[in-house]
């Protein structure tokens, strides 16, 4: 075998090489993404619940004034039992939650003595803590997805993005009635 | 921002007439003294003229006694001036100060800010402690230094070069309860070990700084759009390399500014030192106001 074909040979297993190996890190790349993904989710699940366990245990400090947003409350109540697997309804039952929250803060706007009701100060604080940990288990989830799609969608990953089937992956938005204007009354 | 009149502790006038003092110790003892002493050891050297040796020796004392006593009334004048200065700056801004100029952070505190990790050798001094408003705060200079192989002197003593110079701030912290350490380096910086490197929204952020937890949540709790925002701010406004380290409830904050604080070195107008002394000093209220340290986010200014 002469010199050249030997270089020639070596040349093309060199390249093989190294595509095979920037394939395999590209694939492993959005494999880790999908793992932090998940792993961002379940943040996103944990805060959830603690959201949910705080409204409840402020309901139950201020019932008798609340009897309006009743409704409300069952409505979160149903879409938790029956579990929010989607980001969109994920989405939606934090939505829900949302809007109990604001029904509370226009009633300790009625009812001054039940903001210097010190539970109810206890845990209206509790709450705000745990909105701000919700908020850093979105930014930390629609990071990763960013990531994620980022991959998916830029040349050449996105070669390996179709090859192994990956899907661009939604946000988690923000709460519709915090993008909305505020309105001074 | 500019200290008022009637908190000023040394007037323009003190500073103008220790300013002269200064000078007048440098032209008419320092420089005359040496040179007395130099033109009579080159004139006895040289045998231009040859002198008893009793009166080489006068003339030699003289001249450099002459000028041990300038450069004495040099450094009382700056100690005078620093020390009440220092008294002025301090008390403008600061409570419950206790200040000492040869104490300084140790080992085991530089340790514990994790900025510090492969040196060969540190100083500290100027340790300062105080309080602003609800926030206690710890803060002396720091140098760390390391020995460089490559080079040698003449004598085999090895050679150091400066790693860091500047001053290293304790800060209490008590806004939120973190689960974990959040790092924050000015530029690019290699992953510490144990920690990861988290990538925030903030563009302008992400490029001018590097940041390091062991829980990326932590990292998006604590460094809100809000709170990225502040800490720009305090970049913008300060010179040298700044490194933050949020841990145990409190904030580090180290600064590389290759000068010690409260130096005279280099400055010739005193008015100038007050400047700068005052912002050196104000480092700590900037990182309290601009954070809001001294605000409960929960329950209002205090």
């Amino acid at each position: 075998m002469s010199f050249g074909s030997i270089f020639a040979i070596a040349a093309v297993v060199f390249v093989i090489f190294v595509v095979g190996a920037w394939y395999i890190g590209t694939m492993n790349r959005f494999r880790y993404l999908d793992v932090k993904i998940d792993e961002a989710l379940s943040g996103i699940d944990v805060a959830l619940t603690k959201r949910f366990d705080s409204l409840s245990k402020m309901w139950s400090l201020a019932k008798k004034y609340m009897e309006h947003e009743k409704g409300t409350l069952e409505n979160v109540i149903k879409m938790r039992n029956q579990g929010a697997n989607t980001i969109q309804e994920k989405q939606a039952l934090n939505n829900e939650m949302g809007k109990l929250m604001s029904g509370f803060n226009v009633v300790f706007e009625q009812y001054p003595e039940l903001k210097a009701d010190r539970s109810i100060a206890e845990t209206q604080a509790a709450v705000m803590d745990i909105e701000e940990h919700l908020q850093a288990a979105r930014r930390l989830y629609n990071s990763n997805v960013s990531l994620y799609n980022q991959l998916k969608v830029m040349f050449p990953t996105s070669i390996v993005g179709n090859m192994i089937h990956a899907e661009e992956k939604e946000f988690f938005e923000a709460e519709d009635r915090k993008r909305e204007d505020v309105v001074f009354e | 921002m500019k200290l008022a009149e009637d908190k000023r502790l040394i007037t323009d006038a003190e500073i103008e007439k220790l300013q002269n003092l200064r000078s007048d110790s440098i032209k008419k003892k320092i420089i005359p003294g040496l040179a007395l002493a130099i033109v009579v050891y080159i004139i006895n050297y040289l045998g231009i003229i040859q002198l008893p040796s009793m009166l080489f020796l006068f003339l030699l004392v003289l001249g450099i006694g002459y000028a041990l006593n300038g450069l004495r009334a040099y450094k009382s004048a700056e100690y005078l001036f620093k020390t009440k200065l220092m008294e002025e700056v301090l008390g403008a801004y600061y409570t419950d100060i206790r200040y000492n100029p040869s104490q300084g952070l140790s080992e085991s505190d530089l340790a514990y800010t994790e900025f510090f990790r492969d040196y060969d050798r540190m100083h500290s001094h100027d340790l300062i402690q105080g309080s602003y408003g609800p926030v206690s705060f710890t803060m002396a200079d720091v140098k760390t230094e390391r020995e460089n192989k490559r080079l040698e002197r003449k004598d085999g003593k090895p050679v150091y070069v400066t790693q860091f110079e500047g001053q290293v701030m304790f800060i209490d912290f008590h806004e939120k309860i973190l689960d974990a350490n959040v790092m924050i380096h000015e530029g690019r910086v290699k992953g510490q070990v144990g920690y990861e490197i988290v990538k925030t929204e903030n563009a302008l952020f992400q490029d001018k700084f590097t940041v390091q937890s062991s829980d990326p949540h932590t990292v998006f709790y604590l460094l809100t759009p809000h709170f990225i925002e502040r800490i720009l701010q305090i970049e913008e406004t300060r010179k040298g390399d700044l490194k933050m380290l949020f841990k145990d409830q409190k904030l580090m904050v180290a600064m590389d500014t290759r000068r010690d604080s409260f130096t005279m070195n280099g400055v010739k107008d005193y008015k100038k030192a007050r400047e700068l002394f005052h912002s050196e000093m104000r480092f700590v209220v900037d990182v309290v106001e601009e954070l809001k340290l001294n605000k409960d986010l929960f329950k209002g200014e205090k």
